[in-house]
Parts: structure tokens; C-alpha cells; sequence
């Protein structure tokens, strides 16, 4: 993966979590917002790899919690999870060309960090942890995500290639590879 | 024979043909498919490019998979650091906290920014969505209301009914009944109160099995309202002094003026004089009119025992040329509104008191 690469998802993570909480959480779909936040990390964890996955979910939930002033830790946790896990069914996938990997991935992603952090945040804190209408809450969420994930990936997808186009890396023969 | 060995997943596609990889600028070279790690095309900005733009295995970006250790130890890594950020912020730990509000310091002018240039488009999203979903309420709430106001109308008449009988128990302590009437008083409730043509009479849930017989007097908490007409062993009826062929033998408390009550008019609030009051007689506007005791065509003892309230003057008239004075009463009792009465059971007579 080249350094473009890595550069632009880490600032298109940053991005996506100052647009989530300045934009995303206001709107309003039948009670819930959609995690957009998350579903670019399992795009970025499906295309670049398990390590890649986890520091892009871990950096996803470090700045979400800044940027919204909430307890730090929970979201990075889970986010590390979610990152790790969708990458190493990435890094054995053949083709990342189907629709199918980053839907199940979304869908994944979304509901283990809907279920995830509260729980977390319950088992290091029950007086403050919210459990109640999680599960309703969860569900929502999901299939919001749902319909967002393809989308998401595709984007994401194409901002990589871009940036992978901008700084390739440099090969040993003096040539220049594509990652 | 060979041993069958797990085959990756490949897709045929037609050259040119990736959906995902068409956006990007590197399509310059040879897509669809796998290429050659060999490969060569002079991609943007003149660059020779090997590989094309997507690796041998088919993704765009190759998946070198790290060696386990690292891999490991990376996760365990960020996953310890998470763990380490959550203990910090639950144990309060001020560096933290103030790493994070001073990042927050930076960027909270562009989530503003950002927040209010949304702000538009945010608000007629959710105006939109509150609209359907105050459509779908809609008949519901109408339900919760009506099913609301029946509660209301019912804990309201449970209300009323306890001030009534709190009335009740208030007027039994303080009121001084008519002597010989003090222990046998009957409280009941009003189930048909005739209006129009049959105007001037009640029907009670009490009747003769409480001890309830025809003549006695009826009362409310203010005052006299008539006697038993009719009796059966549940229910019985009461004749209201406001009929016209009803008559009451009054007198004015703390003055010799007495005389029979009459009914002059029922429109409305009834209105009511006294006949036979005598010219010598003292009446004050205010006095207050009690029952006296004696039948109106005679000295002979009333249906109704004496010193039961009936009402007030409100106005009188002496002209010099009338034998008798002309005196107003308002009774006490309001006859548009009678829920409970109270009939008065002579001691002598025993029986069980409700």
C-alpha cells in the first residue's frame, strides 16, 4: 500500500468523522442516524488488510469520541474489532470486485459497533452504560447501512485507487507500482 | 488421482469492464482481468506503471498479508492501547481530558461550519420525516385522547362523589337534626329525577327495606327538598316542595312570623313566599326559613319535624291595606343539581340507617 494511500485513508477517516458528527447524527431516520463512519472503515479494512483495518478503526473511533466529546476508548475498541475482523476476511478474498463483501461488511460492522460499544461501555460502567432499546436501535442502524454500504465502497474504493495513482511505489527496477 | 485442492473464487469478466475501477485515472492501462506483474503502461502524468492497476490476484490493492507475529502484535497493540483510553477516561484522567477538548477547541469552528451550512437541508429531512410520522400518529393520539377523556370524565365524577359524601359526613357531624330524628338518617342516591310535566319528584335506590316509609322528609346538605311519596321495598319517591301541590308549614327563625310555604313560579331557579305571615310579624331580609312543625290547615303536627333549614328571606312587603305580609324565600337547596339526599327516619321508628 503506497504512502498516498495511507495518507488519504487517514484523512478520509478524520474527514468522515468530523462529517458524522457535524452532519450524519442530525439527520433523522425514523429515530435513528446512520453510521457512516463505520462503513468507511470496513471499506478501508476490506481493501487494505487486517493491520491496516484495525488502525483505521482504531483512529475512526479515537476521533469520533474527540470530535464529539464523548468517553474516549469504547469506540476504539470496537472500531479495532471491526477493522481487524473485516480485514482478514479481506486479505483472503481473490477479487474485491463483488457487491457482496462490502455489503456483509457494512452489515457486519454496523451492528457489531451498535451492540459493541454499549456493551462495553455497560461492562466498564453499568450506572452509566445504556443497555435499554439497544437491540431496536441496533437493528435500525443496520439496515440504514445497509443500503449505504455498496455506495460507501464504491467511493471509497475510487478515492484509494486515486490516491494510489498520485504516489506509487517506488520498485526496485527504478519503475513504479501501482501499491 | 490428484487431490482436489480449494479453488480461489474468480469471476469472468469482460475487458474493460470493472464496474469499480472505472472511475479511477490508473485505467489507462490494460484492465479487466488479471494482469501480468510484467505489465507495463504509461499511466497519468507519463509514469510508467508496472503492474496496471490491479495485481495479479485480482483487487486493486495486492493483500500481502503481514506474518502473524505482526499482525498480532498489532492487534494487541491497538487493542491494549483502547483498553488503556477507556481506564484513563473512566478513572478521570485529566491529560486526556484535556488533550481532547483542546483538539475539540480546533475543530469544533468546522463542525460548526459545517453543522450550520447542513442546517437547511438537515432541518426539511426531519421536518419531512416528523410529518409522516405525525400522519401515522395521528389516529392513534386521537384514540389515547378520547380513551383520556373517559378516564378523566369518570375519575372527575369519583372526585365529586367523594366531596359529596365528604359533605355528608361533615353535615352529620355538625348539623342539628330535629328532635327524635337524630339517630335514623338514611343517605341515598338519586337514580331518575322526572323533569318537564312530572316535574317535582325523585326516585331514590332506598326504599322500605331500609326503613324508608312515605311522608318522611327528604333533605340535601343545604336544606329541605320534600318528602316520600311512594315507597317500595329498593326504591322510593320523593315529592319536591318545589310541586305546587306540595305545602310546608314555615316559620322564621328567631321571629313569630310563620305561615305556608308556596311554589310561586319553577322556571328557572324556583321561587318561593310565604302565605299567612302575620302584618305584626318582624321579618328581615336574610332570616333564615325553617319547617314549623304544624300541618298549614291546622295546629296539628307536620309530616315534617320542625327546625329543618329550608331557605332565606330575600324580600318582603307589608302594604297597609293586606291582613298578611307578602315574604320572599330562596330555598337552599339547589333542585337543578341533586345526586344524594338525605332521608330523615324517625327514631321512634328504628330500623337499619344508611
Amino acid at each position: 500500500m503506497s504512502v498516498g494511500v495511507r495518507i488519504t485513508s487517514v484523512l478520509l477517516v478524520l474527514v468522515t468523522a468530523l462529517v458524522q458528527v457535524s452532519i450524519v447524527w442530525r439527520f433523522d431516520v425514523g429515530g435513528a442516524a446512520p453510521d457512516l463512519l463505520i462503513l468507511v472503515v470496513a471499506s478501508i479494512a476490506l481493501l487494505t488488510g487486517s493491520v491496516s483495518g484495525a488502525a483505521h478503526g482504531f483512529l475512526a473511533g479515537v476521533a469520533l469520541a474527540t470530535f464529539a466529546a464523548l468517553p474516549l476508548g469504547s469506540h476504539a475498541l470496537v472500531g479495532t474489532l471491526v477493522g481487524y475482523t473485516i480485514g482478514r476476511v479481506g486479505e483472503a478474498l481473490v477479487t474485491d470486485e463483488h457487491p457482496v463483501p462490502p455489503l456483509v461488511a457494512g452489515v457486519f460492522a454496523t451492528f457489531v459497533m451498535q451492540m459493541g460499544r454499549p456493551l462495553v461501555e455497560f461492562l466498564v460502567n453499568p450506572a452509566l452504560g445504556r443497555v435499554g432499546g439497544v437491540w431496536s436501535q441496533a437493528a435500525l442502524v443496520t439496515l440504514i447501512s445497509s443500503v449505504l454500504a455498496v455506495p460507501t465502497y464504491v467511493l471509497v474504493r475510487r478515492i484509494l485507487v486515486a490516491a494510489n495513482e498520485f504516489a506509487p511505489v517506488v520498485t526496485r527496477d527504478g519503475g513504479e507500482a501501482s501499491a | 488421482m490428484r487431490p482436489t485442492l480449494p479453488r480461489p473464487i474468480r469471476r469472468r469478466r469482460p475487458a474493460d469492464s470493472s464496474r469499480f475501477a472505472k472511475g479511477s485515472r490508473s485505467v489507462a492501462a490494460p484492465t479487466g482481468g488479471p494482469v501480468a506483474p510484467t505489465a507495463e503502461y504509461v499511466g497519468r502524468r507519463g509514469r510508467r506503471v508496472a503492474g496496471g492497476a490491479r495485481s495479479s490476484s485480482g483487487n486493486v490493492f495486492p493483500r500481502r498479508r503481514p506474518s502473524a507475529p505482526v499482525r498480532r502484535s498489532a492487534f494487541a497493540a491497538l487493542i491494549f492501547a483502547s483498553i488503556a483510553l477507556i481506564s484513563a477516561t473512566y478513572r478521570g484522567g485529566v491529560v486526556l481530558h484535556g488533550a481532547q477538548l483542546a483538539v475539540l477547541d480546533v475543530v469544533a469552528p468546522i463542525e460548526r461550519g459545517m453543522s450550520r451550512a447542513w442546517d437547511p437541508i438537515a432541518g426539511a429531512w426531519n421536518w419531512s420525516g416528523r410529518l409522516l410520522h405525525a400522519t401515522d400518529e395521528n389516529p392513534r393520539l386521537k384514540q389515547d385522547n378520547e380513551e383520556l377523556r373517559a378516564a378523566l370524565r369518570l375519575a372527575q365524577k369519583d372526585a365529586d362523589e367523594a366531596v359529596t359524601l365528604r359533605r355528608e359526613m361533615n353535615f352529620d357531624a355538625r348539623y342539628v337534626f330535629p328532635d327524635g330524628y337524630e339517630h335514623n338518617k338514611v343517605h341515598a342516591r338519586v337514580i331518575v329525577q322526572a323533569t318537564g310535566a312530572a316535574q317535582g319528584t325523585l326516585t331514590i335506590d332506598r326504599g322500605s327495606d331500609d326503613g324508608i316509609r312515605v311522608d318522611d322528609t327528604v333533605m340535601v346538605t343545604s336544606g329541605l327538598i320534600g318528602r316520600i311519596t311512594e315507597v317500595t321495598p329498593s326504591n322510593a319517591v320523593v315529592g319536591l316542595i318545589t310541586d305546587p301541590q306540595q305545602q310546608v308549614g314555615v316559620k322564621v327563625s328567631g321571629s313569630e312570623a310563620s305561615g305556608v310555604l308556596q311554589t310561586t313560579s319553577t322556571e328557572g331557579s324556583p321561587a318561593m313566599h310565604i302565605d299567612g305571615v302575620k302584618q305584626s310579624a318582624k321579618v328581615e331580609k336574610g332570616d333564615i326559613v325553617v319547617t314549623g312543625g304544624f300541618r298549614p290547615n291546622g295546629r296539628l303536627k307536620s309530616i315534617y319535624p320542625e327546625g329543618v333549614l329550608v331557605g332565606e328571606v330575600t324580600s318582603f312587603a307589608n302594604p297597609p291595606a293586606e291582613l298578611e305580609q307578602t315574604v320572599q324565600v330562596k330555598p337552599y337547596a339547589d333542585f337543578d343539581r341533586i345526586d344524594r339526599v338525605l332521608v330523615l327516619v324517625p327514631d321512634s321508628r328504628g330500623g337499619d340507617a344508611g
